[in-house]
C-alpha cells in the first residue's frame, strides 16, 4: 500500500500502535450481564453455622452482618471477615458461641483499641440480637490506614 | 419607637442533634464504589458476590481489551473473560495479595486465552474487526485518505499479531496496551523479567518485519 503522508508514513509499526492506542474497545454490555449472572449461579456460602433453635445461618451471612456493623463505627472499613463455631474439648462445634476474626481498614489519627473495643462490643450485640449467638475469641485486626475518614 | 435592649432572664440553649453518621450504604447495603481494591477483594474471599461484583465492573474493560487483543475474535474473547471470572470468582480464595487483583485477572485472562489457542489453529483472517471502534485521526469529510490509512495500518497490524505465539502477543499486549512494567508482566505471566524483555523483543521484531512487508 502506497503511503502518503501523516504519522503512518514514518514507521508502519509505531503508527499502527498509535492507531491501537487510540481505540477505544467496548466491552458488550451482554457479556458483563452474563458475568454477573455466573457468579449469582455460584454462590459461596461457606460453612453452616449452627445457631440456638435447631437452625443454621450461612457463615457469608454472618460475616456480612459483623462487616455492616464494622462499617457502621467512625473511620473503619471491614476487610476480611471470618467466623468459626466454637468446638469442646473433643473438637465438636458447640451451637451457640462463635469465634469471630475481622481485619479492618481505620482511618488515620483513629484510637485503634477505643475503636476494637467499640469492634467487639457491637459484634457482641448484633450478633446475640439477630442469631441469638454469644461470642467466644474476637480476633479484630486493623491492617491498614486509611486517610478517607468511612463514616462521618 | 426604641425598644430597650435587655439580657434574656433565662437563656435556654438547645443541643444540636448529634452529626448523623452516614455509613457507606445505600438502602442499607453498602456503596461499593467507595471502597478501595484491597477491601473488596478481601471481602470477595469472604464469599461477598456484591464485592466481587463491583471489581468485575472496574476490571472487565481491561480483561476484554486484553482478551480481544491476544484472541483477535470478540466472540473468543467473551468466551475467556466470562471464564475468567467465574474461575477468579471460584478461586478467589487462592488469591494472597502478592499482586493486584488485576494483575491475577490479568493472568487468568492469558491462561485462558493460550488454552484456547492451544485448540485451534491460528487464523490471521479471523480478526474480527468489528468489535472495535475506530478512534478517527481526522474528520472523515476533511481527510479521507488519512483515515482509511489509519484503519488500513490497524487491520493490518491486528493481522501481524496474530502471527506471533500467544505468549508474544500477550507480552507486547500488556506492555504497548496495557502500559505494564516488565516486572509486572513478569508476575502476570509467571516469568522472569529477563524472559518477558526476550519475547518483547521478538515479538517487536517480528511486527515490525511484518509490518514493513505489509508497507
Amino acid at each position: 500500500m502506497g503511503m502518503t503522508s501523516g504519522p503512518a508514513a514514518s514507521d508502519p509499526l509505531s503508527s499502527g500502535l498509535r492507531a491501537m492506542r487510540g481505540q477505544v474497545v467496548a466491552t458488550p454490555r451482554r457479556l458483563t450481564r452474563k458475568v454477573m449472572a455466573d457468579i449469582g449461579a455460584h454462590p459461596r456460602p461457606g460453612r453452616e453455622i449452627p445457631i440456638p433453635g435447631n437452625a443454621s445461618v450461612s457463615e457469608t451471612e454472618i460475616a456480612a452482618l459483623i462487616r455492616t456493623t464494622a462499617d457502621s463505627v467512625e473511620g473503619v472499613c471491614a476487610r476480611g471477615c471470618r467466623i468459626k463455631p466454637c468446638r469442646d474439648v473433643t473438637g465438636t462445634p458447640i451451637i451457640g458461641p462463635v469465634d469471630v476474626e475481622l481485619s479492618f481498614a481505620v482511618s488515620y489519627g483513629s484510637n485503634i483499641p477505643a475503636v476494637s473495643e467499640e469492634l467487639a462490643l457491637k459484634a457482641r450485640t448484633v450478633l446475640s440480637q439477630r442469631y441469638g449467638l454469644s461470642t467466644g475469641r474476637l480476633n479484630f485486626k486493623a491492617v491498614d490506614l486509611t486517610s478517607r475518614v468511612v463514616s462521618t | 419607637m426604641s425598644v430597650p435592649l435587655r439580657a434574656p432572664a433565662a437563656c435556654t440553649v438547645t443541643p444540636l442533634p448529634p452529626r448523623r453518621r452516614v455509613r457507606p450504604s445505600h438502602l442499607g447495603k453498602p456503596n461499593l464504589v467507595w471502597f478501595d481494591e484491597a477491601t473488596l477483594t478481601a471481602r470477595s474471599i469472604d464469599g461477598d458476590s456484591e464485592a466481587f461484583s463491583e471489581l468485575v465492573r472496574r476490571h472487565h474493560a481491561d480483561a476484554y481489551g486484553l482478551a480481544l487483543r491476544i484472541t483477535g475474535s470478540g466472540h473468543d474473547a467473551d468466551d475467556v473473560v466470562q471464564d475468567a471470572f467465574l474461575a477468579a470468582w471460584r478461586r478467589i480464595g487462592a488469591f494472597r495479595g502478592e499482586a493486584s487483583f488485576g494483575s491475577w485477572l490479568y493472568r487468568i485472562v492469558v491462561n485462558r486465552c493460550a488454552n484456547l489457542a492451544r485448540t485451534r489453529k491460528p487464523v490471521a483472517s479471523s480478526v474480527d474487526v468489528g468489535q472495535l471502534r475506530v478512534a478517527p485521526i481526522a474528520p472523515r469529510s476533511q481527510y479521507p485518505e488519512q483515515q482509511a490509512e489509519h484503519n488500513a495500518t490497524l487491520v493490518a497490524l491486528r493481522a501481524a499479531l496474530q502471527t506471533l505465539t500467544v505468549q508474544q502477543r500477550a507480552c507486547w499486549v500488556l506492555r504497548e496496551l496495557h502500559f505494564l512494567s516488565y516486572p509486572e508482566i513478569a508476575k502476570v505471566l509467571n516469568v522472569s523479567p529477563t524472559v518477558v524483555r526476550g519475547r518483547l523483543a521478538r515479538a517487536r521484531a517480528e511486527l515490525a518485519e511484518a509490518m514493513q512487508a505489509w508497507v
